[in-house]
């Protein structure tokens, strides 16, 4: 209070007495183009002190201005400022009336805010609003709309497939072993995006980058993105702050007679860029090449006679049509006892550009809001969709297990899809038998098309999300509003191998049916008080208690041994296993309670200050710090309503802020405190024994990550408004990381999760908004708005616990190549690449004789045209000991620029974006760039083999021999991921009113190329890759990933 | 509102140590977890494949053939690396039946429950912690000695005990084990399979053997391994079976000679993993076709024609899928194509029943008498030479194997390196026992292996036209020519590299 006092009474020095002899000035502000008054318009005296705010008439009074000359100046922010010189006579009130003009909407936008809005130009925290369009991005899933378009957001896309996992870092990844996806909170609900756990059953298959469980939401119903990013924004969500919060707000009614929307698009994607690999007849010169530098007698006199075989690409790659279709009503009235409603269906199709891969949606959403006289709301909101998705299988292994994409990779020319008999053929029996007799190793890829066209993988999702909500008026400003909600999720995995795939061959046929059943309930209570006191002060203030559950059922069963391929997954027990058919089923629950607070003072419009706090108690956590206190306190500074800033002319807005806030992660599985026994049966002389095992060992003190953010931030407005910058600088520091620790197994157990080490980002974000030319009237004239986004995170972990370095966790290993691609080290960025160094191919025998001289390889000894590895450690040979940090997944910076060009009614869009500095483990080289034509390679591999002939050759010498050992990660295998992407290009026509006279149509007409082109050195299908799915520790790897499609669409929109 | 009952973690589908441990039902459900280490729960990575491939293949009697960098092979050519992940897998999987077993012997005496039932559970709890500690300490040396069940998150990392140390654990808790478990005969339907007294004593008398053996305490023990040997004999019941092939019949799997083995039934999550390894490749047989373990030529032909073991032991011929019966053997090796290797495929432990990977039926023999006879013989010598007790324990091998009595008047050294060899022939694929009987006789069975690494490399250097098949010792690199010489410091394994990470204060093995 006193400190409060005090800053009043010193921050207003217009207050005084009034003065004998001294005049008034008074008047009425209006918007210009509404010609409705404006009210809180702050009206000046340029060059002296003194001023006042229109009421809500747009009146206002400056009283006790000394006779004379004053020029009188008015202001809003989002309109451009106007002023006036009038003459002030003793005792009399001069006029001076203003119509402003509005220039952005940016600053009066109002934002949604973790329970509650804001005025964008009240806020001191670092929130970012993205306005999902669908004309000039038609996306499947809303992560995708972030793509680009909102700085300080990464969005990589796991799987390119329909329907594929997406995984977002705001302001970089700081968890380890938990999750790192933001908080997704759809009108008002918390939805923990956990892919993982979402997922129901791996499909038989061991590695897969999961599906997107967003992917249930249409982009089409969202009406606006809120993405909250420093502590102070981020902190009302507490415990589950720290990987930010993005706030998902559909569309609602409006005061307004029924409006009839229907958009629909239609459009056909094909794959943007393919692998150059061999022909048959020049794998079979590659097997000669091969055998010649054996030793041995090249095995095809003729090579040519192959001609070109078969295109394994060609084959399982299509042009895919996509389709969406959306109709919706939305309307209502005002006043009291006014509803308003928003009624949407849509449905989406997609196939994918691997045959076999498709992704379907229906959904429909209602929301109502009803009055009940002045005080009483009620609302609802009703989410319902339907998703029905064929997965191919594709990203994540190279050997046996590889999808559909890195068989028709590997799988060599000159073999023909099916044999003589109709069935599939296979590497490992049907390899050609001249090669064979060469000896050259077997591989064991499945035949691609048998894996797109015949394993049968589909996934179900069935959601709803729904909430009901009532807020009453207690007193003018003070409202209780209590909301309870649920999200329901049914999905399913239905999977079917097939006796001709490779992996049906041996069992039989195999049989996966999987389902999860997740059912999360939601009620909370707020009660919030918003007032103004006087011309100072303004008060915003919630507080509220929640509570949230996840109970998660699942359910599997497997068998193999069929019959038949007729019934597929749909008979499981028509399968005959040794032993019965597999089962398994489990249920998980989690619980969280909270308390939580905001207090948002603004003094005099320009010094704004914000405390919030939430204090959230866990299930998840051990009983000895199940509950956590998350405070966050900010400031800002409009130093545009400072009298000696707002006669800046072509200033329109200037605001500094600065947050400092703790936020937290719970983001690990439930009971991972808890001592776990599992059971394991045994039998004695074929007599089933039951029996238990302990297999995880507990912590009852196992707690939340923290992390602790700074972030100070600008935002600039020039010449009204036409130019706008919002720059932040943060710095985030993430101690206690739930880290699941490798124990030493000498104790019995391999892992455990503690808290333990940290983790630091730090960064900076731009954001730049121009409106260069701005048309005369919408749709007239010339237009062009220019946005442009920047941001650099800067990741190292720094500090893994007592005595660790570095962490190694089976998760990392790949298991077709059985080596640690990934590390979390001291220093490092989290996920850093890990393998040998080494320094090109031995081009010269003396470089050769020079290293044979004082290192040895464990196994072999290179020769001319190898690869020269380093000795790291300088010990003399090259083993484990020798593997090194060699490579980093984290981009420099990222980059969005977005353009929008009008006139005469056209609308040209394009957005441009990219990353810079990060690099891609292309594992596909492993085989791609192999030595031995086991499998396939690549065109340039051959061409470009060193030789004697060609000794500048860039990639190793045929028939390597002992160069590389084994399938070492090395970093021969890293490539530059840096890109940039013309991601999307728009042009839209609004149909000409005259066309549509008086029938209260309008009609819209668009055109959309995405992925239209990239720039990149990656030498893969894209570099925004991450096969091995969407957790930190392998980001960045490329193993037979689904391609990247180029799409063009057309649309039409149609409003009544 | 009541928060803490809201956010009280109620588990469904598990059971903690805390509302565990309480019934004779938990007891027996404890220690069966134990004995599920073996094989089920620890899938490929312990007896279920990599253990038994580790110890098969450091000998010259089998090879993966496989090409040179694929890690069998790496196996097979002594050139893995401490950091080899079976090499880890199986100290893992030793170490978490350890801590099972630990659980039960910490947990299981509180229970109220029938005392006399209760020892035994200890007891037998005991006999598998001595056993997973001698699979260590045969492979390592000496290991961190942990006798207590990890339930904190303090204090975890241990440095390595000595072998002595280690080998007195062994000692004290197959001792305990001998004074409480019931003999073999006693026990009855769904409990034969458990360990025994005879088991304990069996085993006992082979840690003896192996101490000394191995120079962890030179000629210490011999005398007791003997003692407990000729116990065993005179006191346990068991015998040879007539015919060696019905050791290998599932359905005779309860019989006089078997002393103790890891049981399995064809069903999920209960079976053994090797007959996919062991099945020929192409064949028709369970539940995949890896044919990982072929014989290495010069052993096979040590078979001689008339050994009853020669078929049993190999897989002679196949009938494949499209009906064409395949005959293996050196002089046969050009039909096989596609079929793999020249020489016969392993026949011990196939399953041509099973249907997926870990659902097979034959139980995995870990000890049996005949191993005691030859024991025995080996045992003798070492302490009074050839004397007519020893020939008589080894001819009794001999003799059920169709074979003649070992040639007399052997010196103590020739003997002896005889045992070894009887050893190869008669227990191979079991026990395992290959690489650790090496080390008992590890000049011999160097001198073996180095000879069998001569042959194959200079096979390789042949001109092409001479080989039959290319494949033929895929497990040398083509260019290959300097045999691999088997250091010292093969004696003992090395200390897995992904343990040493994370516990540093495990020392390397010499020479590693």
């Amino acid at each position: 209070g006193t400190v409060a006092g005090i800053a009043v009474a010193w921050l207003t020095p217009h207050a005084a007495h009034a003065q004998p002899g001294a005049g008034r000035i008074v008047g009425t502000v209006t918007d210009a183009a509404r010609a409705v008054p404006l009210a809180n318009v702050g009206v000046g005296l340029v060059g002296q002190p003194g001023g006042a705010r229109t009421d809500s008439a747009g009146r206002y009074v400056i009283g006790n201005v000394a006779p004379g000359r004053y020029v009188v100046r008015a202001q809003l922010i989002g309109f451009g400022a106007r002023q006036d010189t009038v003459v002030v006579t003793a005792g009399q009130a001069a006029t001076a009336n203003f119509a402003l003009a509005q220039t952005s909407v940016t600053l009066d936008q109002v934002v949604v805010v973790g329970y509650g809005t804001q005025r964008r130009s009240d806020l001191t925290g670092a929130v970012t609003t993205v306005q999902p369009n669908v004309e000039r991005q038609p996306v499947t899933s809303v992560e995708q709309t972030l793509q680009g378009t909102a700085p300080g957001v990464q969005v990589t896309q796991a799987s390119a497939a329909p329907g594929g996992g997406m995984s977002i870092r705001i302001r970089g990844g700081s968890s380890v072993n938990g999750s790192n996806e933001p908080l997704y909170v759809i009108d008002g609900f918390p939805v923990e995006n956990d892919a993982n756990t979402a997922s129901p059953g791996d499909g038989g298959r061991s590695a897969t980058a999961p599906a997107n469980p967003l992917a249930a939401i249409n982009p089409n119903d969202i009406a606006s993105i809120e993405i909250l990013k420093d502590a102070s924004a981020t902190a009302i969500y507490g415990a589950r702050g720290a990987n930010g919060v993005v706030l998902i707000t559909t569309k609602r009614g409006r005061d307004s007679r029924p409006r009839i929307n229907l958009d629909t698009y239609t459009g056909s994607q094909a794959v943007a860029k393919r692998y150059e690999l061999l022909n048959a007849t020049e794998f079979a010169q590659f097997a000669n090449t091969w055998a010649t530098n054996q030793g041995l007698a090249a095995p095809y006199a003729n090579p040519a006679s192959f001609g070109v075989g078969t295109d394994w690409q060609d084959l399982i790659f299509r042009t895919a049509p996509i389709y969406n279709a959306q109709l919706g009503v939305t309307g209502g009235g005002s006043g009291q006892n006014a509803t308003r409603y928003a009624l949407s269906g849509g449905v989406f199709q997609q196939e994918g550009v691997v045959k076999g891969s498709d992704f379907r949606r229906l959904s429909l959403r209602g929301n109502v809001d009803q009055a009940v006289g002045s005080r009483l709301r009620l609302g609802s909101n009703v989410l319902l969709s339907r998703v029905n998705s064929s997965q191919v299988p594709t990203d994540g292994s190279l050997n046996a297990g590889a999808g559909a994409v890195g068989a028709a990779l590997q799988y060599a020319p000159l073999m023909s899809v099916t044999r003589a008999d109709g069935s599939y053929t296979l590497m490992s029996t049907d390899f050609p038998s001249e090669l064979q007799a060469v000896g050259i190793p077997l591989s064991n890829v499945p035949n691609p098309v048998a894996t797109a066209l015949a394993v049968q993988d589909a996934l179900y999702d069935t959601r709803i999300l729904a909430n009901a909500s009532g807020e009453y008026t207690l007193l003018q400003g003070l409202r209780f509003r209590t909301t309870v909600g649920t999200d329901l999720s049914y999905r399913g995995r239905d999977t079917y191998y097939p006796r001709n795939t490779l992996q049906g061959f041996s069992q039989g046929g195999r049989a996966i049916r999987s389902r999860v059943d997740n059912t999360s309930f939601l009620n909370e209570n707020t009660l919030s008080f918003d007032r103004t006191f006087g011309e100072a002060h303004a008060l915003s203030t919630v507080v509220g208690y929640t509570r949230q559950s996840l109970n998660s059922v699942r359910g599997d069963a497997r068998n193999s041994n069929f019959v038949s391929d007729i019934t597929g997954f749909e008979s499981i027990g028509a399968g005959s296993q040794a032993g019965g058919p597999t089962v398994a089923s489990g249920r998980t629950r989690w619980t969280l309670a909270s308390y939580l607070g905001r207090v948002n003072y603004t003094l005099l419009d320009r010094y704004l200050f914000s405390v919030t706090g939430r204090r959230d108690g866990s299930s998840r956590f051990g009983a000895e710090n199940r509950w956590g206190f998350f405070p966050a306190a900010a400031v800002g500074w409009r130093l545009s309503e400072e009298p000696f800033v707002r006669d800046i002319p072509r200033l329109s807005n200037l605001k500094l802020r600065a947050s400092y806030g703790v936020v937290g992660n719970p983001s690990i599985s439930p009971y991972q405190s808890l001592t776990r026994l599992a059971p394991q049966q045994y039998t004695f002389n074929g007599t089933l024994a039951p029996g238990y095992q302990p297999f995880a060992i507990g912590n009852p003190e196992l707690s939340w990550e923290s992390t602790r953010q700074l972030d100070v931030g600008l935002d600039l407005g020039l010449f009204d408004g036409r130019v706008e910058l919002v720059a932040d600088r943060y710095r985030k520091r993430t101690d206690d990381l739930l880290l699941q620790t490798a124990l030493p197994s000498e104790v019995g157990y391999s892992s455990a999760f503690v808290n333990a080490g940290s983790v630091e980002n730090k960064g900076i974000e731009l954001g730049l908004t121009l409106r260069v030319f701005e048309p005369a009237q919408p749709g007239r004239g010339f237009g062009w708005t220019s946005t442009v986004n920047y941001a650099r995170n800067r990741n190292r972990v720094l500090d893994l616990g007592p005595g660790v370095m570095r962490i190694f966790a089976a998760s990392q290993t790949l298991s077709d190549i059985g080596a640690t691609s990934s590390v979390v080290e001291v220093g490092q960025p989290i996920g850093a690449f890990y393998g040998y160094r080494t320094a090109g191919l031995f081009r010269d025998s003396t470089t050769l004789l020079a290293w044979r001289a004082k290192t040895r390889l464990e196994t072999g000894t290179p020769g001319l045209g190898n690869v020269q590895y380093v000795d790291v450690n300088g010990d003399g040979v090259i083993n484990a000991l020798d593997r090194t940090i060699i490579g980093d997944p984290n981009p420099d910076y990222t980059v969005g620029w977005q353009n929008s060009f009008s006139l005469f009614g056209f609308e040209l869009a394009a957005l441009i974006d990219g990353a810079f500095g990060n690099q891609v483990l292309n594992l596909n080289n492993i085989r791609l760039g192999g030595a031995s034509p086991s499998t396939n390679v690549l065109r340039e591999r051959v061409v470009d083999a060193w030789s004697p002939e060609n000794p500048d050759g860039r990639w190793q010498r045929i028939g390597a021999g002992t160069g590389q050992q084994g399938q070492d990660i090395t970093q021969e295998l890293l490539e530059d991921g840096s890109y940039w992407r013309l991601r999307t290009v728009t042009l839209s026509r609004e149909l000409p009113a005259s066309l549509l006279r008086g029938r209260g149509f309008g009609a819209r007409l668009y055109v959309t190329g995405q992925n239209l082109f990239t720039r990149t050195d990656y030498s893969g299908f894209n570099p925004d890759v991450s096969s091995l799915g969407v957790g930190n520790l392998n980001r960045g790897v490329d193993v037979g990933s689904y391609p990247l499609a180029r799409t063009y669409t057309f649309g039409v929109n149609v409003t009544y | 509102c009541n928060d803490e009952a809201f956010l009280t973690e109620v588990p469904y589908d598990f059971v903690g140590p805390e509302n565990f441990y309480a019934t004779a039902d938990d007891a027996r459900a404890a220690l069966a977890g134990v004995y599920a280490t073996s094989v089920s729960s620890t899938g490929d990575n312990y007896y279920g494949r990599n253990f038994v491939m580790l110890v098969e293949f450091l000998t010259e009697m089998q090879t993966p053939y496989l090409s040179a960098t694929n890690e069998r092979s790496l196996v097979d050519n002594y050139t893995f690396t401490p950091a080899h992940s079976y090499i880890y897998s199986t100290w893992q999987s030793a170490y978490q039946a350890i801590n099972r077993a630990n659980s039960v012997i910490d947990r299981v005496p509180a229970i109220p429950m029938d005392t006399t039932l209760r020892s035994r559970l200890v007891a037998e709890a005991k006999f598998l912690r001595a056993l997973h500690y001698f699979n260590l300490v045969r492979m390592f040396g000496g290991v961190p000695l942990r006798t207590k069940e990890t339930t904190t998150l303090d204090s975890l990392q241990q440095p390595r005990a000595s072998a002595q140390a280690v080998y007195a654990q062994i000692v004290t808790d197959l001792k305990d084990a001998i004074r409480v478990l019931p003999a073999q005969r006693t026990y009855t339907g769904p409990d034969i399979g458990r360990a025994s007294r005879g088991a304990a004593k069996t085993l006992l008398a082979k840690a003896y053997l192996q101490r000394a053996g191995t120079g962890v305490t030179p000629n210490v023990g011999v005398d007791s391994a003997l003692a407990l040997l000729q116990d065993v004999k005179a006191t346990e019941g068991y015998a040879l079976v007539a015919n060696y092939a019905s050791l290998f019949d599932m359905t005779n799997e309860v019989n006089s000679e078997v002393i103790f083995d890891v049981q399995c039934s064809r069903s999920n999550g209960v079976g053994c993993r090797l007959s996919n390894q062991v099945a020929p490749r192409m064949s028709n047989y369970g539940s995949g076709q890896n044919g990982s373990f072929t014989a290495e030529e010069p052993f096979f032909l040590e078979f001689a024609a008339n050994d009853r073991r020669l078929a049993t032991t190999w897989q002679l011929s196949f009938t494949n899928k499209a009906g064409a019966t395949i005959t293996y053997g050196p002089t046969t090796n050009t039909a096989n194509g596609a079929y793999g290797a020249d020489t016969p495929y392993m026949a011990k432990f196939l399953d041509r029943l099973s249907v997926t990977a870990g659902n097979d039926e034959p139980n995995y023999i870990i000890l049996r008498y005949a191993d005691n006879l030859l024991m025995e013989a080996e045992a003798i010598n070492e302490l009074q030479g050839p004397t007519a007790a020893a020939y008589a324990a080894i001819n009794a091998v001999r003799t059920r194997a169709g074979l003649a009595d070992l040639t007399a008047g052997l010196a103590k050294a020739a003997f002896k390196d005889s045992v070894f060899a009887q050893r190869r022939l008669e227990l191979s694929m079991e026990g395992p026992h290959g690489y650790f009987d090496s080390q008992r006789n590890w000049a011999w069975a160097k001198a073996r292996i180095e000879a069998n690494f001569a042959r194959g490399v200079q096979w390789l250097t042949l001109p092409a036209a001479q080989r039959v098949r290319q494949s033929r010792w895929p497990k040398f690199a083509t260019g290959t020519t300097a045999v691999p010489v088997l250091t010292d410091k093969y004696r003992l394994l090395p200390i897995p590299t992904q343990a040493r990470d994370l516990n540093p204060q495990l020392e390397q093995n010499p020479g590693w």
